[in-house]
C-alpha cells in the first residue's frame, strides 16, 4: 500500500475538476488531481475514431441506463475527460434557465447577474472561438431548411482554436490543452491511471480517499477534497463512501435521436468536422442539429440492414447524420454495485420525452426534406427508410419504447445543490450537507438541465464554487 | 485471430457474427479478399470483455446462447455454418422486436460495421472495399 497526501485533492480532470485544479494550485494551494484514466496528448488519436474510443472513452463508449428504452451514455476516461471526446460547443444557458434553477434548490448567491462574469472568463480563458470563415456544407444546408421555414439557427462557438481564415481544422481547447497545464504549472500534481474507490471520512470531515493504482491500494490524506468525476462516477463514489442523503437519487439528460438524410447533391464534408450550426428556434426544449458525418458513423447510424448500404456509402457525401436533443424529463437513479464497484444507471424515458422527442423528429424532417433531403433513415429498428413529410409524421405521433437507439453524451443533477436540503446532496456552493471539507464540483451539481450543451455551464459554476472556496 | 486464450470458444463465435455483421454490411454471402475481418472480430471481443462486468456477463451468455440455438433451426451450432445461413440466422434476430434482442444485434450489426468501416478508414482502405468514393 502507497501513501500520499495534499491540501486539495481533487478527484476527476474534466471541466469541473480541471477548473478546481487550476484555480486552488494558483492560490498557492497544495493540490493532487487524481484521474481515473491515462494522460494522452489531444492527437494522440483522431477525433470520434475507433482509436480515440479506445483510449479515451469510459469502457470504450459501451455505457447504458436502463429503462423501457436503454439510452447509450457516453463518459470520458482520461485526462481531461469529457472535454477530449465531446464536440466542444460551448454555450451559455438562458437567464430563465438560471433563474428557474434557483428558485427550484433555493440557491443563494446565484442567478445569471452574479453566473455571467464567470462565463465571460471561461470564454476569455479557455478558448472559445467560431469557425473563422464559412462553417461547411452541412451548416449551409440546415441554414437553408431552416430559412425557408422561417426558423432560426445560430453558429455555436466551440473549445477550439483556430490558426487564422482558413484553417477550418483547427485544434480543440479541451481541459488537457487549457485549465490541466495551467493547474500543473502553478505546482498541482497529477496522478493518472488512479481510480477512487471511496471516500474515507469521520464525524463530517473527509480524511482521504481509497484509491487504487495499477492494481495496488493508493491512501490519499486530504485536507479538503473535490468530487468532479462527472454525473454518473461522483454519486457512484459518494453512496459506496456511505454519503447518501439526495446523491444519485435525481439524475437528467439529454436523449438523443440521430437519422441519416440523402440529398440529390453534395452537402457532407467531413474535413470541417462536427458542423457547429444549430435550430434554436425551439430552445429551451428541443435542439436540431447536425451531427459528425464520416463513413463510420453513417454506417452506425444508417442501419444494419440495408441491402444497398454500400453504394449507400459510396455516395457519403451526399449524406449527413442529423440529431433531436430533447431535456429530458425522466429522473434516474445511481447506485454502486457491490463487489463489482460499478454504477447501474436507471432512467426511464417518459412518455413526455417521447412525445418531445417525436415533435423534435417531425419538425427535423419537415426541414431536412425542405431542404431537398429525398430519404431518411427511420430511428425505428427494422423499419424502412422515410421518403416524405407525411410517412415520417405518422411515426412522429407515437415513437415506440425500446425499439430506438436514444443515446446520450449530457448527464447531469445527480447531486443537486441549494439551500433546501430536502430535494439537495450539497449546499449552494457544491458542500456535501453534513461535511465542512467535502465538495463535488462538477455537472452533478445542475438542479435541473442546462437545456444547453453543458461544458460551460459545468466550468463557470466550478469556477463561481471554488472562488467562493478560496475567499470564505 | 489472435483471441483471449481463456475464452477460444467465446473469440470463435465472436469472429462468426462479426463476419456476419460485415457481410451485411456489404450485401455479399462471402469475405474472399476483404481486409481487416480479423481486426474487427478482434476489436469486437475486446469491447465485449471490457464493458462493464454485468453487461458484459448477459451479452456474452446471449452470444453463446445464439450460437447454440441454430443446432436446432439450423442443425449446428452458428459458427459452423456457412456464410449465408449464418446472414439468415442473424437477420432473424433483428427481427424480434424486444430489448434483449435489439441490444445484441445493434453490439454485432451497429458496432461490428462502424469497427469494420473505421478500420477501413484509419488504413485509407474504404477504396478497397467502397470502389472509389466521392
Amino acid at each position: 500500500m502507497s501513501r500520499v497526501s495534499a491540501d486539495v485533492v481533487v478527484v476527476g480532470s474534466g471541466p469541473g475538476g480541471a477548473m478546481t485544479a487550476a484555480l486552488c494550485a494558483e492560490a498557492g494551494r497544495d493540490v493532487l488531481v487524481v484521474e481515473e484514466g491515462e494522460n494522452f496528448r489531444i492527437d494522440s488519436a483522431p477525433s470520434f475514431s475507433l482509436a480515440e474510443m479506445d483510449q479515451k472513452y469510459r469502457n470504450g463508449g459501451l455505457n447504458v441506463t436502463f429503462g423501457q428504452t436503454n439510452i447509450t451514455y457516453l463518459e470520458g476516461r482520461c485526462v481531461g475527460g469529457g472535454s477530449e471526446i465531446n464536440a466542444g460547443l460551448y454555450h451559455r444557458p438562458l437567464a430563465s434557465t438560471l433563474e428557474q434553477w434557483r428558485d427550484t434548490t433555493n440557491i443563494r448567491d446565484f442567478g445569471p447577474a452574479s453566473m455571467w462574469p464567470h462565463f465571460e472568463a471561461v470564454e476569455r480563458e479557455c478558448g472559445v472561438a467560431t469557425f473563422p470563415g464559412d462553417n461547411g456544407p452541412a451548416c449551409a444546408l440546415l441554414r437553408r431548411g431552416a430559412g425557408s421555414l422561417g426558423w432560426s439557427t445560430r453558429e455555436i462557438a466551440r473549445f477550439w482554436r483556430y490558426e487564422g481564415q482558413h484553417d477550418v481544422v483547427g485544434r480543440r481547447q479541451s481541459m488537457s490543452e487549457t485549465l490541466v497545464p495551467r493547474a500543473l504549472r502553478a505546482g498541482a500534481r497529477l496522478s493518472a491511471n488512479t481510480r477512487v474507490l471511496a471516500v474515507r471520512h469521520r464525524g463530517g470531515r473527509a480524511t482521504g480517499l481509497v484509491a487504487q493504482r495499477e492494481g495496488r491500494r493508493l491512501d490519499i490524506e486530504a485536507k479538503q477534497v473535490f468530487l468532479c468525476a462527472g454525473a454518473v462516477q461522483t454519486p457512484r463514489v459518494l453512496r459506496r463512501s456511505g454519503v447518501l442523503h439526495n446523491v444519485g437519487d435525481s439524475l437528467r439528460l439529454h436523449p438523443m435521436i440521430r437519422v441519416t438524410a440523402r440529398f440529390p447533391e453534395s452537402m457532407n464534408d467531413p474535413v470541417y468536422g462536427v458542423p457547429t450550426e444549430q435550430v434554436d428556434q425551439f430552445k429551451p426544449e428541443l435542439t436540431l442539429g447536425c451531427s459528425y458525418s464520416s463513413i463510420p458513423h453513417l454506417a452506425l447510424w444508417m442501419g444494419s440492414d440495408l441491402p444497398d448500404k454500400r453504394d449507400r456509402l459510396r455516395d457519403y457525401r451526399r449524406t449527413g447524420i442529423f440529431y433531436v436533443a430533447a431535456v429530458g424529463t425522466g429522473v434516474g437513479t445511481i447506485r454502486d454495485l457491490p463487489v463489482l464497484g460499478e454504477p447501474l444507471v436507471r432512467l426511464p424515458l417518459t412518455r413526455d420525452d417521447l412525445t418531445r422527442l417525436g415533435e423534435g423528429l417531425d419538425k427535423l424532417g419537415q426541414l431536412l426534406f425542405s431542404a431537398g433531403a429525398v430519404e431518411i433513415s427511420n430511428p425505428v429498428a427494422g423499419q424502412p427508410a422515410l421518403r416524405d413529410r407525411q410517412a415520417l409524421s405518422n411515426l412522429c405521433r407515437a415513437l415506440p419504447q425500446g425499439r430506438m437507439a436514444v443515446s446520450t453524451i449530457h448527464l447531469f443533477s445527480s447531486c443537486p445543490m441549494g439551500d433546501d436540503d430536502r430535494v439537495t446532496a450539497t449546499d449552494s456552493h457544491g458542500r456535501v450537507h453534513g461535511f465542512s471539507n467535502l465538495y463535488v464540483n462538477d455537472a452533478s451539481l445542475f438542479p435541473m438541465s442546462p437545456a444547453v450543451n453543458p461544458q460551460g455551464t459545468v466550468l463557470a459554476l466550478a469556477r463561481r464554487n471554488v472562488l467562493r472556496f478560496l475567499g470564505g | 485471430m489472435p483471441t483471449n486464450p481463456a475464452r477460444p470458444h467465446l473469440g470463435r463465435v465472436v469472429r462468426a457474427i462479426v463476419e456476419t455483421a460485415i457481410a451485411d454490411e456489404l450485401g455479399r454471402d462471402d469475405l474472399e479478399g476483404v481486409p481487416f475481418v480479423d481486426e474487427t472480430a478482434e476489436v469486437m471481443l475486446r469491447r465485449l470483455l471490457g464493458m462493464q462486468r454485468y453487461l458484459a456477463g448477459g451479452l456474452i451468455a446471449m452470444t453463446l446462447a445464439f450460437d447454440a440455438s441454430t443446432r436446432v433451426s439450423d442443425g449446428a451450432v452458428f459458427h459452423h455454418l456457412p456464410l449465408p445461413r449464418r446472414r439468415r440466422a442473424l437477420a432473424r434476430v433483428r427481427g424480434l422486436q424486444f430489448g434483449v434482442a435489439n441490444s445484441f444485434a445493434d453490439f454485432y450489426g451497429k458496432l461490428g460495421g462502424f469497427t469494420f468501416w473505421s478500420h477501413l478508414e484509419e488504413n485509407h482502405a474504404l477504396d478497397a472495399v467502397l470502389g472509389r468514393t466521392e
